[in-house]
């Protein structure tokens, strides 16, 4: 055949293209932009529920629970979140703002999740899993996008962004985006949750070449108000609920430079972030932090290749203090500086091991040292096996050393509070993993993992000797100090088989089990905490199917099931998602979804709001 | 678990399943399976081979085209052109690894869409008698002479005439004319 022939032959799809056999020495999972475009997913949370061992739950309109390997909860606090490289986990309780992580997901070229500890390259608070965020260079995004999306829930939903030429060796991009969304209905009642809200955002990236360096700068900048109910307690008069705006406002601006030096790789990055937070007579915080990190990966012969890197990274905060919830100081800078090596070693060419560790530093508790050992060996070029030991912590959050938090007033009055402070150490969990992945036929794909945890120092809440105050009325104070004495074991794994039945059809499936169990130390007081292994469903499955049609049609079908949460009363269910994309022309395309078909609302942790069956359609257009 | 629970898991999968069987049988009667891309871009680089000319070309001696990939796609790019003869001389295939063993090549196909790597395995090539192929979207920047890109669900190439221009070998019309040529000034 000659070049006229070979160039009229039509070929398999992007989203078919040969997934390779990945020979990484941990329970990695990669959402490529494709799964994300054919998934029924609006935004980032939503479209973590197609990883498998990721539990995903929506709390309210902007609040969502969301952790690897059980210990969930609305601050759940052992998930490490980056974007673009840029730590989106905040300090003030060492969790993530969900509701401010609004990225188009057009605009994502692979969200990367490894679940388990990666404390030894990622540093704290990658106790069970870290979620990596990565966005398209402006070089995958020129020409011109624009869409709109209408629904039932999301109301609205309006991207727009524009790639150009921005000289020689570099591009550029812009973008803005804006969403709408409905609220919640509300639980044991025909109205609604009084909580919807909106997020507008813009930014733009630059992405270039100079010789041996690839460089990109990118800002973005958002905007947001959120409506939210939330109980309201007092000394004086009985609780009663209020109903506010949240505001959000944030910007960051992050510079990366890869340079290819004769010993290796070199990558310096450095990134500012601003966020603010106010909820009114409630809590505010503004935040400020700053990140240089550098990176090297050593060429050390064929043998071995050695990573080592170091980080600074300083944030400063000003929190509003209020009745219910108040720190001391209000005002802190804190910083924290890290150092890690690792060096893979191969010692067969089917047979390697990496050992490393992070030493961080931080104004709390010091050096934390995380070190992790992982095997990796290939058994035949269709099968993999790993196995991996490692140790993780989980650093005080500003919530840890300086909070109080008021839990409830009962007649007298007497309050119950939770006061934190120096006594609260790191948490720390010792994790031992082993995976399998093959490609046991031509078109499937199956990975096994399966982990045994155990936690040290979990938090506590240890009830202290009553108090006395004065002002502003007098009442009693009972204060719950946070220690650390729960210790826990956790076990579990997943399967996740895949297959191409036919070019044009591909079936997935997701299997993932966790069971943890937690205990009081002999001298613990705590009698709250260890209900809390109730809060993860100790089971999930997702079916998924995948088809591409004649004339450009696509049909996505994804069945989730979601175990009960026993110490939320939270039932177990089923969640239907059916996609249907067309594309109409180079430029056009349209989808129409829906979500949650078939049952009932419900809800899926704590709280008051239930997720409804919803709609939405999408038309979108691009140049190209 | 209690009954009433069960009723609409159960309902949802009996309309998923007959849209799906519905459909599917539908559908049978006019999808045709494509071949793998990168049996097409074999192809290509066994065409690429009959219209390039090396310095040195002795009769008879094989032409090494290196592959930069996973073992699938060496096994089907091996496959697809290994042993087929360009003239009087062998195709072999050979997998490549290591980023300096390129250049000895006399093609060099590195198969996946990552510029940062594709540029590490093709800059010890560049001015050496190699024809670099790769598959990026940034492909100026890698330094390769072509690189795949797909159009309208097809495999084309563009070739790079700035490196075209610098080359240690020499690239026929009759393949430069299925080409999108691409300069870095005027894309």
């Amino acid at each position: 055949m000659d070049f006229s022939d070979l160039m009229k032959i039509k070929v398999v799809s992007v989203q078919h293209r040969e997934t390779d056999l990945r020979t990484t020495p941990a329970p990695t999972f990669v959402l490529t932009s494709e799964d994300i475009r054919r998934s029924a997913a609006t935004s980032v949370p939503d479209v973590l529920r197609l990883v498998p061992g990721l539990e995903v739950a929506r709390v309210s309109g902007n609040s969502w629970a969301i952790s690897a390997r059980g210990l969930n909860g609305t601050a759940a606090n052992k998930l490490l979140v980056l974007v673009d490289g840029r730590t989106v986990y905040s300090q003030v309780f060492a969790g993530v703002f969900w509701d401010v992580q609004d990225i188009p997901l057009d605009s994502i070229e692979r969200i990367e999740v490894i679940l388990g500890p990666g404390g030894s390259l990622y540093g704290a608070n990658a106790v069970n899993g870290i979620i990596n965020i990565i966005r398209k260079p402006a070089t995958q995004r020129q020409g011109t996008a624009a869409s709109v999306t209408a629904g039932s829930e999301d109301r609205f939903i309006g991207d727009v962004s524009q790639g150009w030429k921005a000289g020689r060796n570099a591009q550029a991009v812009a973008y803005a985006h804006y969403r709408e969304f409905d609220a919640l209905k509300r639980f044991g009642s025909s109205g609604g949750n009084n909580d919807e809200g909106r997020f507008g955002s813009g930014g733009f990236r630059a992405d270039g070449v100079a010789g041996d360096h690839d460089w990109s700068v990118s800002s973005d900048v958002y905007s947001g108000e959120f409506h939210a109910s939330r109980t309201v307690l007092s000394l004086t008069a009985p609780a009663r609920e209020a109903s506010d705006f949240t505001e959000v406002n944030g910007q960051n601006v992050i510079g990366k430079v890869r340079s290819k030096v004769d010993s290796g790789v070199v990558t310096v990055q450095a990134y500012y972030d601003r966020t603010e937070r106010r909820i009114p007579d409630f809590f505010s915080e503004i935040r400020d932090t700053g990140e240089v990190e550098f990176h090297h990966e050593v060429n050390a012969g064929r043998r071995n290749t050695f990573t080592w890197g170091a980080s600074f990274r300083a944030t400063a905060d000003r929190i509003g203090n209020s009745f219910s919830i108040s720190w001391d100081p209000q005002n802190e800078f804190n910083k924290i500086y890290s150092l890690f090596a690792q060096d893979e070693f191969r010692v067969t060419p089917n047979l390697f091991f990496t050992l490393g560790s992070k030493f961080e530093h931080n104004d709390y508790t010091g050096w934390e040292l995380q070190p992790s050992a992982r095997a990796g060996y290939t058994i035949t070029p269709d099968q993999f096996l790993w196995a991996a030991v490692s140790r993780a912590v989980r650093t005080p959050s500003r919530l840890d050393a300086d909070a109080r938090i008021l839990l409830a007033v009962q007649p007298g009055p007497t309050t119950l509070e939770v006061q934190g402070g120096e006594r609260f150490d790191s948490e720390i969990v010792t994790a031992y993993e082993a995976g399998y992945r093959a490609r046991p036929a031509e078109r499937v794909y199956v990975s096994l993992t399966a982990f045994y945890n155990r936690y040290d120092d979990l938090r506590s809440l240890e009830q202290g000797a009553p108090q006395f105050v004065n002002a502003p009325v007098p009442y009693t104070r009972i204060p719950l100090f946070e220690d650390n004495k729960i210790w826990g074991e956790s076990y579990g794994g997943g399967v996740a088989p895949q297959m191409d039945l036919f070019s044009w059809w591909r079936v997935k499936a997701q299997y993932s089990l966790i069971h943890l169990r937690l205990h009081n130390d002999a001298d613990s007081l705590d009698f709250i905490t260890g209900r809390t292994e109730g809060n993860d469903p100790q089971h999930q499955a997702l079916f998924m199917s995948s088809w591409n049609l004649p004339h450009r049609i696509e049909l996505d079908a994804y069945v989730r099931w979601v175990d009960e949460l026993k110490n939320l009363n939270v039932d177990d269910y089923t969640a239907v998602d059916l996609r249907l994309g067309w594309a109409a022309t180079k430029n056009w395309s349209v989808e129409a979804v829906g979500r949650d078909l078939f049952r009932p609302p419900h809800r899926e942790f704590s709280g008051t709001a239930e997720v409804e069956p919803s709609v939405y359609g999408k038309v979108s257009w691009r140049t190209r | 678990m209690n009954n009433t629970r069960v009723v609409p898991f159960r309902r949802a999968f009996a309309v998923i399943l007959s849209v799906f069987m519905g459909l599917a049988v539908s559908v049978t009667a006019h999808a045709e399976v494509p071949p793998p891309e990168h049996k097409i871009k074999a192809a290509f680089i066994y065409n690429f081979a009959r219209f390039v000319e090396w310095p040195t070309a002795p009769a008879g001696t094989p032409i090494r085209v290196g592959v930069v990939g996973t073992d699938r796609v060496v096994s089907v790019v091996r496959e697809a052109i290994d042993g087929r003869l360009v003239g009087d001389r062998p195709v072999v295939v050979e997998k490549v690894t290591r980023e300096e063993d390129g250049k000895n090549h006399e093609v060099l196909y590195v198969s996946g869409n990552n510029a940062a790597a594709a540029r590490r395995f093709v800059s010890p090539a560049t001015g050496r008698p190699v024809l670099t192929i790769t598959e990026v979207d940034r492909f100026l920047s890698v330094g390769s002479l072509v690189n795949f890109f797909i159009a309208e669900d097809s495999v084309r190439f563009a070739v790079n005439a700035d490196e075209l221009d610098k080359a240690a070998i020499k690239v026929s019309s009759q393949m430069l004319q299925f080409a999108a040529i691409v300069r870095a000034d005027k894309p």
